[in-house]
């Protein structure tokens, strides 16, 4: 990501308290969270199924992610990761921005954050974590064994 | 005509038209060559399938249509005009043939000798001069002035397109494009779904209107259609194999038939085309490599013709293919040993691995065992290709080998995004789907048939008269119950493979759907629980339970035991647990026991030596005749079978037993009087179900029909029963059954019966005891008689009094017999 272009646009949401930009080119879709049928036996992280015009999502819980507690279920940013949908339960959306500058972490995260390897920008005056969406599927897969 | 030749036609009139577009590109621009090796590859499939067709005609003129196109790939620069013209005349010749055979479904007779020169006169000389004598090349292009523009082919001879009936026609379409069609016709039933809710919330009965029923009604025809569209019979896979497998038993001598099971099991049509080369892989190497020359076949005395068989079958939302041959079995320790010299082994791996364990080995590159190269098989391509194409399917290869008997090959693959039917349950506040096939029978539980007997942690079931392990559905999903015991709870009766079933009980059944199933992401497919998901008609998603998963973790598979590894296992009695030594009849038959105490010996009996005789089977065992205890047996390419040597000390039988399992410790869970003919009941062996078989009946029914000299002599020497004998009944608990029952039975038989409450009070040594536990005849009881013990369900009465009766004459002669000092 430290190869992108400026002015890319980014998907700017909140997860817990925190801001956060995913690049707007692997978000499919933004639709209102409603109806999530859960899934016994699955990993916490994972909230549950949810249908969108007859697509199937599994739905991550991304304040879980990052040891926050749950949040309202707020919006859905819809991802296709290896074929299959994923909706990111995000608890606000904010806007479609474009962002300038987008640099490592001066410093390290917290430990919550860093697992996804989130880079820094600047949006109006207020630090934005930029995270590659598709790291949200990752991270449960990787934690199956402990979580399941 | 066969929907394959439909197939054909409708695919080589496409392509006809495609390939003339194609080619007069190329002539026009002969700098841009892409479009050259489709024109090529597709003259080469016309010539491939004409010939899988019996097309001669269309075989020979591709045929040389490609040979002219090779010379002119292969030739810098332009093609002559004359070439392309030469092969526009060949494609429309084709063209033409193809519309005769789709309205009379055979290739019309004809001669394209002149043609045939013709096109070839470009590349050889004497077909040139030929060609010249006789006129035949200007003879084409002057018949067929517009050659050049081919494509436009409606004109001169040619039927146009639209003769050609409907249904003969069809399109080749990418499946995104139906996988699109097939999302937007569900989109289209939820919407629909939708527009009902809305007009139900106003008030309004949707019923009454006739359009919106009409809509339903059309919309379900459509998403029916559409489905189809999908999925083919497996016909489509197999009707290539009998040819193919004519073709190379001709080329290697050998004598086949093939028998093809299942064709009518329905594929992705994806799957299809991604599972024949395999297939044919499969079946090249099962008759080069699996089936004997036929003078082997004849030594091991095996019918001269070699037997293979393909059965497909569905098990939920899998597909297994099974390519099983009657040959020699697997060179076990040549792949072994090829294994370890290519390095992928070593010997101590070796050491530790099953026979199983060695046969998977030969899915590890570079192992192939043929003795020499048979232009068939062995060219390089091994089975780590075909396993490697069949997992990149998500499908699993196993291989299972038998030494004299044959190899079989399974295939498992899914057919994802396929239509299966599914019952839809409920637990939690949600629905889940179970594949229609896996479910025997659904029942309530508050059916007569059924009765319940949780024992131990292991649930079991009666229902009828089967005994079935039992779980929950909300304990498997880790869900709170959803009802109280005993209300109106549903039982599934599933299969599971290897013919076991268990029962799982759920709080609810909703409905039969028809589920279009979607792959799970890894995230939930590494859950274990789940197939697949769906989305039915009311828009909440569901998911599929793996119902095999769920049985291999809940229940145990009785399919996976298998290795023999005797235990020594001392007998006690005290807790009701006895030695069993595991086997199976057949295979794929559920695992049964039979007690080791009546076991004396597992035997390889040659097949010579086993005869069936006045509707009895017969096996000689070291020269004396014994009875088998079997009505037939199943048939076998093997030379010898092995059976258990049963022996209660004075009677002997034979007990065929195909597979034997191990030496295991069991109780007898559940002792049911109506389990079957056979049975003392059941036991369960790490959560698999045992079928513990009545080794005193198998003795008693079948050990005295034919008798060695022995034996025989034995029973010379009996003396008639006869007199009050004295006979002792232990019962604890002092219940109906042995007074008013058994002591009146065993009194109306001669006996002197005395019913005592503690096996200490009995008195007199050497007289029949039968004791009861203090669940009365609930439990298996038992019998003390001629110093054997005996321990038999209370039911089987005619045994008992067998044993009793003879007991007290057999004994005396049965010397070699420990503890027979304490008979009279």
């Amino acid at each position: 990501m430290s190869e992108t272009a400026k002015g890319d646009l980014y998907l700017l949401c909140r997860i817990g308290a925190t801001s956060v930009a995913f690049p707007a080119a692997a978000i499919e879709a933004v639709v209102k969270a409603t109806s999530i049928v859960a899934i016994p036996g699955a990993p916490a992280a994972v909230r549950g199924l949810a249908a969108i015009r007859s697509r199937l999502l599994t739905v991550i819980d991304c304040a879980f992610i990052v040891d926050r507690p749950h949040g309202a279920d707020g919006f859905m940013a819809i991802i296709t990761v290896s074929g299959h949908g994923y909706g990111l339960l995000l608890e606000d959306v904010i806007d479609v921005v474009e962002l300038e500058a987008v640099q490592p972490l001066p410093c390290s995260p917290q430990p919550a954050w860093q697992k996804l390897q989130p880079m820094l920008a600047d949006y109006a005056g207020e630090p934005v974590l930029v995270i590659d969406s598709d790291r949200f599927i990752d991270i449960p897969q990787r934690n199956l064994s402990q979580a399941a | 005509m066969d929907d394959l030749l439909r197939e054909f036609v409708g695919e080589t009139l496409d392509m006809m038209d495609a390939v003339a577009g194609d080619l007069v590109a190329w002539e026009a621009d002969p700098a841009d060559r892409s479009g050259l090796d489709g024109i090529f590859r597709t003259v080469h499939t016309v010539k491939g399938s004409s010939g899988f067709f019996d097309l001669p005609r269309i075989t020979a003129i591709a045929h040389a249509a490609e040979e002219l196109l090779d010379v002119l790939r292969s030739r810098k620069g332009a093609p002559t005009r004359a070439s392309v013209a030469m092969v526009l005349v060949a494609f429309d010749k084709i063209r033409e043939l193809t519309h005769a055979i789709s309205t009379a479904g055979a290739e019309p007779p004809g001669d394209d000798s002149r043609l045939i020169v013709a096109l070839l006169a470009d590349i050889r000389t004497d077909d040139r001069k030929a060609a010249q004598a006789g006129g035949a090349l200007p003879d084409f292009l002057d018949a067929k002035p517009t050659a050049g523009d081919a494509d436009d082919g409606h004109d001169g001879p040619h039927l146009p397109a639209d003769d050609v009936p409907q249904a003969w026609r069809s399109v080749r379409v990418p499946l995104e494009l139906l996988d699109e069609l097939m999302s937007g016709v569900s989109d289209l039933v939820l919407a629909r779904n939708e527009v009902a809710a809305q007009l139900r919330s106003r008030g309004q009965d949707v019923t009454e209107f006739a359009a919106f029923e009409r809509m339903s009604q059309l919309l379900g025809a459509v998403r029916s259609t559409v489905s189809n569209m999908r999925m083919v019979p497996l016909r489509h896979l197999y009707a290539p194999l009998p040819r193919l497998v004519r073709q190379v038993a001709d080329e290697l001598g050998k004598q086949v038939t093939l028998s093809l099971e299942g064709s009518e099991v329905e594929i992705d049509r994806e799957l299809v085309e991604a599972l024949r080369d395999p297939m044919l892989h499969m079946l090249r190497n099962a008759i080069d490599h699996g089936l004997e020359s036929a003078s082997a076949r004849a030594a091991s005395g095996k019918s001269l013709v070699g037997k293979v068989t393909v059965a497909a079958r569905q098990v939920g939302n899998r597909i297994l293919i099974s390519i099983s041959d009657d040959g020699g079995g697997l060179p076990i320790e040549a792949i072994v040993a090829r294994a370890m010299k290519a390095g992928h082994v070593k010997s101590e791996d070796i050491a530790g691995m099953d026979e199983a364990r060695k046969a998977e080995l030969v899915f590890l590159p570079g192992l192939s065992t043929a003795q020499a190269i048979t232009g068939i098989s062995g060219r390089g391509v091994g089975m780590d290709v075909v396993r490697a194409n069949i997992e990149r399917l998500g499908g699993v290869i196993r291989i299972a080998s038998k030494a004299g008997e044959g190899v079989t090959l399974t295939l498992d693959v899914p057919m994802t995004l396929t239509i299966i039917s599914a019952l839809a349950v409920d637990a939690g506040n949600q629905s889940f789907a179970i594949p229609r096939s896996v479910i025997d029978e659904v029942m309530l539980v508050s059916s007569d048939a059924v009765q319940r007997h949780d024992m131990h942690a292991a649930g079991l079931v009666r229902i009828r008269d089967r005994v079935l392990p039992h779980v929950r559905l909300e304990t498997i999903l880790g869900l709170p119950d959803a009802k109280a015991d005993g209300a109106d709870r549903a039982l599934i009766i599933c299969r599971q493979g290897g013919g076991a079933a268990f029962a799982l009980e759920v709080p609810d059944v909703r409905d039969h759907e028809e589920l279009v199933i979607k792959p799970l992401p890894p995230i939930l497919l590494a859950i274990g629980l789940y197939s697949g998901l769906s989305l039915p008609d009311n828009g909440q998603p569901m998911l599929v339970l793996d119902m095999e998963g769920i049985a291999r973790r809940h229940i145990g598979s009785a399919t996976v035991r298998a290795a023999v590894t005797p235990k020594a296992v001392e007998q006690s009695q005290d807790d009701g647990r006895a030695s069993w030594l595991t086997y199976r009849d057949h295979n794929g038959q559920p695992w049964r026991a039979v007690p080791m105490a009546h076991v004396e010996r597992i035997c390889d009996i040659a097949l010579n030596h086993i005869h069936a005789s006045g509707g009895r089977m017969v096996a000689k065992v070291d020269e004396q005749l014994l009875a088998v205890a079997a009505e037939c047996l199943p048939e076998t390419s093997a030379s010898t079978r092995r059976m258990i040597r049963l022996s209660d000390g004075y009677r002997t039988v034979m007990l065929p037993a195909s597979q034997i399992g191990d030496t295991v410790e069991l109780k007898a869970e559940l002792a049911a009087d109506d389990i079957g003919s056979g049975l003392i009941g059941m036991a369960l062996l790490d959560g698999a179900l045992v079928e513990l078989v009545d080794s005193y009946g198998v003795l008693a029914s079948h050990g005295e029909t034919v008798t060695g000299p022995h034996t025989q002599q034995q029973h010379d020497e009996h003396e008639p029963a006869g007199g009050a004998q004295p006979l002792w009944i232990v019962d604890p608990a002092g219940g109906e059954w042995a007074a008013s029952f058994l002591v009146p039975t065993l009194t109306a038989a001669g006996y002197q019966v005395a019913l005592v409450s503690d096996r200490q009070k009995v008195t007199s040594d050497g007289a029949p005891v039968i004791s009861l536990t203090s669940h009365g005849p609930a439990e298996l009881l038992t019998l003390e008689a001629a110093g054997t013990v005996h321990r038999m369900p209370a039911y089987d009465r005619s045994t008992l009094m067998r044993i009793i009766e003879e007991a007290p004459e057999a004994a005396p002669n049965r010397s070699k017999r420990k503890g027979r000092g304490a008979s009279a």
